[in-house]
């Protein structure tokens, strides 16, 4: 019959081991996490030698770069459809321009076209 | 050093490179330990190191220097995932042109291992190095076949000593998951190593 197993007790036990073997890293893999840790702190460095305005600009880039991309991916959309919205507004109002300057370009007065009767009168083959 | 005085001055309990440097120097060889247990390839251990010590340094150097352990093995899960999930495609389109490619095998363990005396763990006589060693192979063993998740949170608590609310902020899990895991890992291991007739 076993003993009733004591968690933190075996823990102690496997993290003694555990730490031991951590130690025992070939010469190789400790000069690679060594140069590892160098470049990280040499990051680390950089930023903090940087002006705070420059330091809060990076923190506001990375941190936009993480939270804000789906945001500007539906601002780019948003701003495809108001310039697609916008140039097809802009092609009616030059198509309007050109009947109003054929209209106005024509011998007929413009008041001839809203006459029901110089409608008739155009519908009709007969006359010449 | 002016400005590093002033900055611990203002900013009290957040880390400064000496700091970091600490902090990470007494992590690294775990986490490298932790990342080999889960991809089973030493090079591949070590790029998740350096990644995750960059993220670190890159993105949470500022933050208070009692959260780094859990932040840090936060991010070497995430960096392992990431990984794993990358590997996984990359096999995806190997396997697919080529069938013959030889399956990776496991990295020697520890034994491999040069051995240095800088622990006091570590026994003196040769004989008792050897015992040592080869209860350290059977313990990194039986590690190895947990379930990924119990690995981790039995690694996390136990190892690297969080507790069990930073353990599963460090999971992005429940504190309830944490303890189930632990305690299966626990038992799992307990059993395993009596099998082999070793007592804790």
């Amino acid at each position: 019959m076993n003993a009733p197993l004591n968690e933190d007790e075996f823990g102690l036990f496997i993290r003694q081991h555990l730490n031991a073997g951590a130690t025992q890293l070939s010469p190789d893999v400790t000069e690679r996490i060594f140069k590892a840790r160098q470049i990280a702190l040499h990051r680390h460095a950089k930023l903090e030698s940087q002006p705070v305005v420059a330091a809060l600009g990076h923190s506001v880039l990375v941190w936009g770069r993480d939270n804000l991309q789906p945001f500007l991916l539906a601002l780019c959309l948003l701003f495809a459809l108001g310039f697609g919205n916008y140039m097809m507004s802009m092609e009616r109002v030059s198509e309007l321009e050109e009947v109003d300057s054929a209209l106005l370009a024509d011998d007929l007065p413009i008041n001839a076209y809203l006459d029901r009767g110089f409608d008739t009168w155009l519908s009709n083959p007969q006359e010449p | 050093m002016v400005k590093a005085s002033t900055i611990t001055a203002d900013r009290q309990t957040l880390a400064t490179r000496t700091e970091l440097s600490d902090f990470l120097a007494s992590v690294e060889r775990r986490a490298f330990r932790q990342a080999q247990f889960a991809l089973r390839n030493e090079d591949a251990a070590l790029d998740v190191v350096q990644e995750a010590m960059l993220k670190l340094a890159d993105k949470y150097s500022h933050k208070p220097l009692e959260e780094l352990p859990m932040l840090f093995q936060r991010i070497l899960q995430n960096a392992v995932r990431d990984y794993m999930r990358r590997a996984k495609v990359r096999n995806f389109w190997v396997s697919l042109f080529s069938t013959l490619a030889p399956r990776e095998e496991d990295e020697a363990d520890a034994l491999d291992n040069v051995a240095s005396a800088d622990d006091a763990f570590l026994p003196d006589k040769p004989d008792a190095r050897l015992e040592q060693s080869q209860l350290l192979a059977i313990i990194e063993k039986e590690i190895d076949r947990l379930p990924p998740r119990q690995r981790e949170a039995f690694l996390m608590r136990y190892w690297e000593e969080l507790d069990i609310a930073e353990t599963a902020a460090a999971m992005g899990c429940s504190e309830g998951s944490v303890k189930t895991h632990c305690s299966r890992a626990t038992n799992t291991l307990a059993e395993a190593l009596r099998a082999r007739g070793i007592k804790p």
